[in-house]
């Protein structure tokens, strides 16, 4: 028996709940294949960082989930930094990127870690300077009409990241109408996904990546992180964290932007517990954490 | 205009015209931009509503993949539109707009961002609510359950219309807490109903603050101003295009005038307007080739004004142009629509008049031109009077080419001229007159000898210096009967083909030397008897002898008989000539060259010639002393005669004016009516008796 909530909530969500509020990633992207060569030969070179010791993929390591497995990541001169490395794979499809919304796409994002101190160190007229004294100057001219820039850079490393998606995990072909492709646990915990709430956040292509949130609606969570209200510094953002992407999520670990757990079961509890605010059962978190490890799929490599 | 000025003109119309084209196409660039800045702006507007929409309906959305689309394509848009800020396309006014326009768009995006949030929040307490709900009323708990409905209840009046009361949710919410809560749920029921609450009233708040948000008014002013500033561009590029096509034409039709004029001054006359030679040589061609034989006639009038030359030279080219202006404009006035006139050289016209048989009028039209004549012509403060000769010829009857015809009208203007001046000669009148003429001559000349129809007149040669008559040309004459008088002219020239020359050469000879003894009787000034001889006397064999004889018989002194010969024959034959007047200086004639100046006479021949007098011939005295050539040719042989040792005579003087320039060029002696016309031997003495 339907009640009158659940009328009109059909009647105003209504749409979303009857179709797939998590759509597959495309099999193929478009991208332009000279400017991601060069943008690969840049994210695997050390020689981007101030004393030639740090890449890109450093940190976040294409094969391995996209990210590096460690709390913190380690910058140069083995400097900690203060916040978990999110995936680069599928980053193309955040709406923007940065743990606080900090950077608008990838190609600005690309500028950040470069110049941080405590990651790579380094900053563009140097690493421009660098860059011309090696092939890259031949590379870049063969691509780009003004050469070496700032722009050119980062354009060149955000094709690449562009390029770095994980299509035909099990879910998407499930999602495609390969009904045997997940299990019945991970359905259920599909159906719980939703029926939880989780997917109020974690929905579209990325299954998040769409949206700030609160980082603790029901309960504090005590994070050092201000999150979004660092760029804004309004009072209104401060605890909101973009949503991060759930694909590859059980390569990813350890979760959260402050790395404090460091397997899928107890991050599931937490979400529960601390962004929704019910009660949620030891079944109920298995079959949610089996429906998630269908979400991992390899990353496709450019030819 | 001139054509320098055409030309100049051309070029500034041509570096206006690249300039207006290249306006054009840098217009056509800005439109080009414009339409893309406008394009940008409208899609602005489409997302623009979108987001308001998003934000209004604030529900439906539970995948933001959408939106979040949105959102980018509007930054692009919006960072395409900032980009072109740098390349100042558009005016300061344009980067006030953009600015404002991003100014509450960051705006409107924080609200994106926190409806996102908030929506999602509720959507979550919803479904636990919806979760709730279900399992409180599985409990057997009426009260409870009937109060959880109502709370559910009234939140959902206060999502759908916000001006509902929210006092009745709390107290009910109160209500519930007040309850000794030994259930779970009812516990999380009433922690997440103040929390829907929460996100509901959050969600008006925003409304509230999406009303006051100026994107869309900002997006419209950004649209009205590239509207303006496209349909500003879009007039000037219309006036531009006017301009440009002004100028297209202008060019064309200056080419085409340019070409006309040149057109135009290549077959007229740039002084009289008329046609030129080669326009009515065209047109005589033209005509003859469609000449219909049967119904027409074509007559070719050739004018030549009769002493142009003098009124040009003494009055200046001014006068004379205006002259011709004149008279182009009088001769026009007499002629009939098909007649053309043109102008063919300083002073000759030419007229082409074609006519049916039956109204040919060229002997009419020839009399009133010399008509129009009659009255002196008035040009700037002068007053002269003009005559003209005018020469016809006539198609078919005289040739059928263009050329001939012209030919023949020039020869019988010169047989016009000829005649005396100002009248007209038909050319076939002159040639059949002439053959006439030729036959009768020859005819008459055969007995005329024998009947003394040859006389000798005399004119004296004068010396201008001492004012004296010192010798005397002996020139021949004939009357005939039948003929009248007729001019040496024309019957010397059939008696040297007849070979009668020797014969009346030797009864002149014979007739002058002895008129000339009884001359010397008269005058003790009187010393020497000029005769004419001609070319076909000197090959007679006996020529030297038969006159030696003569002189024998009328006993006169050979020294004093000078042989005049032209300049012409003597050249024809030099080494024959040279011997013969060797022998005859030897014998202690007297050598004179008549008409000197016009054979065409070498100076080293002329050095080897036994010769004693040079005579300046007339066609050079006329002219002096206006004209300068003339008057250094006639001072150049005055010159060469006294170092020469010869002495100079100067023919045909007219005037005081010719007698007292050439005086005072060093001339010895004068010829001409302005002394004496030529004489016969009665007056003749009774001229040298009076000096």
């Amino acid at each position: 028996m339907l009640n009158v909530l659940q009328v009109v909530l059909l009647f105003y969500f209504g749409v979303s709940l009857w179709a797939e509020p998590i759509t597959p990633i495309p099999k193929e992207v478009q991208y332009d294949h000279k400017k991601a060569q060069l943008g690969k030969k840049l994210f695997f070179d050390t020689r981007l960082s101030k004393n030639n010791t740090i890449s890109c993929a450093s940190c976040h390591n294409i094969y391995e989930g996209g990210d590096d497995n460690l709390q913190y990541s380690f910058g140069i001169n083995a400097q900690e930094g203060n916040i978990n490395s999110p995936t680069v794979l599928n980053a193309r499809f955040n709406f923007r990127q940065f743990w606080n919304g900090g950077a608008k796409d990838l190609q600005a994002q690309a500028a950040g870690p470069l110049q941080n101190p405590i990651e790579m160190g380094n900053n563009f007229p140097n690493l421009i300077k660098t860059l011309n004294n090696t092939e890259y100057k031949e590379l870049f001219a063969k691509v780009y009409s003004d050469g070496i820039t700032k722009n050119n850079i980062t354009d060149a490393i955000a094709e690449y990241e562009k390029t770095l998606i994980t299509p035909n995990a099990p879910f998407d072909k499930y999602l495609r109408g390969e009904k045997t492709a997940i299990n019945l646990d991970a359905k259920e915990g599909y159906e719980l996904f939703k029926s939880k709430g989780c997917i109020a956040c974690h929905h579209g292509i990325n299954i998040g990546g769409n949206l700030y949130n609160k980082f603790g609606v029901a309960k504090a969570t005590h994070s050092k992180r201000l999150g979004r209200y660092e760029v804004t510094h309004n009072e209104d953002d401060k605890y909101y964290f973009k949503v991060p992407t759930l694909r590859n999520i059980a390569q990813t670990a350890p979760y959260l932007h402050d790395g404090r757990y460091n397997n899928l079961e107890d991050v599931v509890r937490f979400m529960a517990q601390y962004q929704l605010g019910r009660v949620i059962t030891q079944e109920e978190v298995e079959k949610i954490v089996i429906f998630l490890k269908t979400l991992s799929a390899p990353v496709k490599e450019i030819q | 205009m001139r054509f320098s000025n055409v030309n100049n003109l051309l070029w500034v119309l041509s570096f206006f015209i690249f300039t207006l084209f290249g306006y054009m196409v840098y217009s056509n660039y800005s439109l080009d931009k414009a339409a893309k800045y406008h394009n940008s702006v409208h899609n602005l507007e489409l997302y623009s509503k979108e987001f308001d929409n998003f934000l209004l309906t604030q529900n439906k959305f539970i995948n933001y993949d959408v939106i979040n689309k949105k959102v980018k394509f509007f930054e692009d848009n919006l960072a395409f539109l900032s980009s072109q800020t740098s390349q100042k396309i558009f005016p300061l006014e344009y980067i006030t707009l953009i600015q404002k326009v991003q100014k509450s768009f960051s705006e409107k995006e924080e609200l994106i961002e926190h409806f996102k949030s908030n929506n999602a929040q509720l959507l979550y307490s919803m479904h636990y609510l919806f979760d709730l709900t279900k399992a409180i009323s599985k409990e057997s708990n009426t009260t409870i359950a009937e109060n959880v409905k109502n709370v559910e209840l009234n939140l959902l009046k206060f999502y759908i219309n916000p001006t509902t009361n929210t006092k009745n949710i709390t107290d009910k919410i109160s209500f519930l807490e007040s309850l000794k809560l030994h259930n779970e749920a009812l516990k999380y029921f009433i922690v997440h109903s103040k929390l829907t609450l929460h996100k509901i009233k959050q969600f008006h708040l925003m409304k509230t603050k999406q009303q006051k948000n100026t994107l869309q008014k900002n997006i419209l002013l950004l649209d009205n101003f590239l509207t303006t500033y496209y349909e500003h561009h879009i007039y000037v590029i219309k006036i531009v295009i006017f301009f440009f096509v002004i100028t297209v034409i202008a060019i064309i039709l200056l080419l085409i005038f340019t070409n006309k004029k040149v057109e135009y001054m290549a077959y007229h006359d740039s002084l009289t307007k008329l046609a030129n030679r080669t326009n009515i040589e065209l047109y005589l061609q033209e005509r003859i080739g469609k000449f219909n034989q049967e119904n027409s006639k074509i007559a070719v009038l050739f004018i030549d004004l009769d002493r142009f030359k003098n009124i040009n030279d003494t009055l200046g080219h001014h006068i004379g142009d205006a002259l011709l202006q004149e008279v182009a404009t009088r001769i026009q006035t007499v002629l009939a629509p098909n007649d053309i006139l043109a102008r063919v050289g300083g002073d000759e016209f030419m007229i082409i008049s074609e006519n049916s048989t039956k109204n040919f009028r060229p002997a009419k039209l020839s009399k009133e031109i010399l008509s129009l004549f009659t009255q002196p012509i008035k040009v700037k403060g002068h007053t002269l009077s003009i005559t003209m000769s005018i020469g016809v010829s006539i198609a078919p009857d005289d040739d059928l080419d263009a050329a001939a015809l012209l030919k023949f009208a020039d020869i019988a203007m010169y047989e016009a001229k000829d005649s005396g001046k100002n009248r007209y000669k038909f050319y076939k009148e002159r040639l059949s007159i002439l053959a006439n003429d030729r036959l009768d001559i020859e005819q008459s000349l055969i007995n005329s000898l024998n009947n003394n129809e040859f006389f000798v007149v005399y004119q004296p040669k004068y010396d201008i210096q001492k004012r004296k008559t010192v010798g005397l040309e002996a020139l021949v004459r004939w009357q005939n009967p039948k003929l009248g008088f007729v001019s040496p002219e024309k019957f010397i020239p059939v008696t040297e083909e007849m070979g009668l020359i020797i014969e009346l050469g030797l009864f002149i000879f014979k007739q002058a030397c002895q008129d000339f003894m009884e001359f010397k009787k008269h005058s003790q000034y009187l010393h020497s008897i000029s005769i004419n001889v001609s070319a076909i006397q000197f090959y007679e064999e006996n020529f030297i002898d038969t006159i030696l004889a003569i002189i024998d018989e009328v006993g006169i002194d050979i020294s004093s008989i000078k042989i005049e010969i032209t300049e012409t024959h003597i050249m024809k034959n030099i080494e024959h000539s040279m011997a013969i007047l060797n022998q005859l200086r030897l014998k202690g004639f007297e050598i004179s060259i008549d008409d000197f100046g016009t054979g065409h006479s070498s100076l080293s021949y002329l050095k080897r010639f036994p010769i004693n007098e040079l005579k300046i011939d007339k066609s050079f005295v006329d002219d002096i002393p206006q004209d300068k050539s003339s008057v250094a040719i006639v001072d150049t042989i005055i010159t060469l005669s006294k170092h020469m040792h010869y002495v100079n005579v100067a023919e045909g003087i007219e005037t005081l004016e010719q007698n007292n320039f050439l005086l005072s060029l060093g001339c010895e002696i004068g010829q001409g009516y302005f002394f004496s016309k030529p004489l016969n031997a009665k007056d003749l003495i009774t001229f040298i008796q009076k000096e």
